[in-house]
C-alpha cells in the first residue's frame, strides 16, 4: 500500500547534477550515528557549493557573497534535519538502507530521505503530517514552541515546521509497505525549494 | 561558568552579564541542550532585574533542538518565570538563520531586545 501526503513528486524531472548517500543498518549506537548527521550534512552543503554555486558565479564572486554562505549553511541545515528525523526512526531491527538523494535544478533544490519505520510509529506520524498540512504553518510554529517550553519531551517537532516556515520549503511524504517478509513500511520525506537566480 | 567541548563552546560572563556562544550546536534532544538551557537559566536568576545578553554572533550552526532550547529559555524568563530581565539577544545581520532567529525569540517575548550588526 502507498500513501502519498502534500507536495511529493514521483517521478522527478531528470537532474543534471545529483547526490546520494546511504546509510545500511548498523548496530551502532545513535550516539556515534549522530555524529555522522554533521558530517553528512556538510558534504551535501559542500556538493552544492561546487556544482551548482560555481556554475552561476565567477570565482571572484565565490569569495566573499554572503549569499553563498547563507546557501551553504540553509542546504546543511535542512539536510541535518532530515538526516536526525530519518536517524530517531531507523531501527537497527529494520533491514533498509536509509538514503538521501540531493538532486539540483537551476531553480529548484530537491532533498529527498527514505527510512524504515516501525509500524506502531506510523499512525502518530501520519497525524502530524496532517496538522503540518492544515494547520497555518506560522501559528503552529510559534505553538508548538510555547507548548515546547512547558514539556520536559525530548522531543521538539520543530524541524521539519522551521524547515517550512523559515526556509519557505514545500514538503511531501510518500509511505510505502514493502513486499518483504516480514513487510517493513518506508518513508520519503521529500522538501522542495525554489531559488532565485544569484 | 563555561561549557567547553571541541564543537562548541558557551561562556557565562557574570561580571558583563553576557552569555556567549561559539562553534557547531547539533545535539540530540532537549536533554543534550539541559545543561546549556541551566546556564541560560541560572545567568537569568542572577542578573535580573538588569540585563542579560547572549552573543550569538560566533554560532555558526543551531539545529532544531538548539533552537528548541533557546525559545524554551525566552518563554521560561518571559511567561514562566516571569522575570524582571532585560534581555538582549546580538546577531550579525548578514547571517540569515541568526536574524531569523532573533525576529523568533522577540515574537516570543516582545520586550527583548535584539542588535543586529
Amino acid at each position: 500500500m502507498t500513501q502519498i501526503f502534500g507536495h511529493f513528486i514521483e517521478e522527478l524531472p531528470k537532474q543534471e547534477e545529483y547526490l546520494t548517500i546511504g546509510f545500511s543498518p548498523s548496530s551502532l549506537s545513535l550516539k556515534k550515528r549522530w555524529k555522522n548527521n554533521g558530517l553528512s550534512a556538510d558534504f551535501i552543503a559542500d556538493y552544492f557549493k561546487m556544482f551548482f554555486i560555481s556554475n552561476q558565479v565567477d570565482d571572484e564572486g565565490m569569495n566573499n557573497s554572503i549569499l553563498i554562505d547563507n546557501l551553504w549553511n540553509m542546504v546543511k541545515y535542512i539536510a541535518n534535519e532530515l538526516l536526525e528525523n530519518a536517524m530517531k526512526f531507523q531501527d537497527q531491527t529494520i533491514p533498509i538502507t536509509a538514503k538521501i538523494e540531493f538532486s539540483l535544478y537551476s531553480d529548484e533544490l530537491i532533498f529527498c530521505i527514505t527510512n524504515g519505520l516501525l509500524e506502531e510509529k506510523v499512525k502518530e506520524f501520519h497525524v502530524f503530517i496532517n496538522k503540518l498540512l492544515s494547520e497555518e504553518t506560522e501559528n503552529l510554529y510559534f505553538q508548538m514552541m510555547r507548548k515546547n517550553a512547558k514539556s520536559d519531551s525530548n522531543v521538539s517537532r520543530l524541524g521539519l515546521l522551521s524547515i517550512m516556515y523559515d526556509y519557505s520549503a514545500k514538503l511531501g511524504w510518500k509511505f510505502e509497505e514493502l513486499q518483504t517478509t516480514p513487510p517493513v513500511m518506508t518513508v520519503n520525506t521529500m522538501v522542495s525549494i525554489k531559488l532565485k537566480p544569484l | 561558568m563555561e561549557i567547553k567541548t571541541d564543537k562548541y563552546n558557551i561562556t557565562y560572563d557574570l561580571a558583563n552579564a553576557t552569555v556567549t556562544c561559539k562553534g557547531s550546536l547539533l545535539l540530540n534532544g532537549a536533554k543534550e541542550y539541559e545543561p546549556i538551557l541551566q546556564l541560560l537559566n541560572q545567568a537569568a536568576e542572577q542578573q535580573q532585574p538588569n540585563s542579560l545578553t547572549i552573543d550569538i554572533r560566533e554560532l555558526k550552526f543551531l539545529n532544531s533542538s538548539g533552537i528548541n532550547m533557546m525559545t524554551k529559555f525566552v518563554i521560561n524568563v518571559s511567561d514562566i518565570k516571569s522575570l524582571e530581565l532585560n534581555l538582549i539577544v546580538i546577531a550579525y545581520k548578514k547571517i540569515v538563520w541568526q536574524e531569523k532567529l532573533s525576529k523568533n525569540l522577540r515574537r516570543l517575548m516582545p520586550t527583548l531586545l535584539v542588535k543586529l550588526e
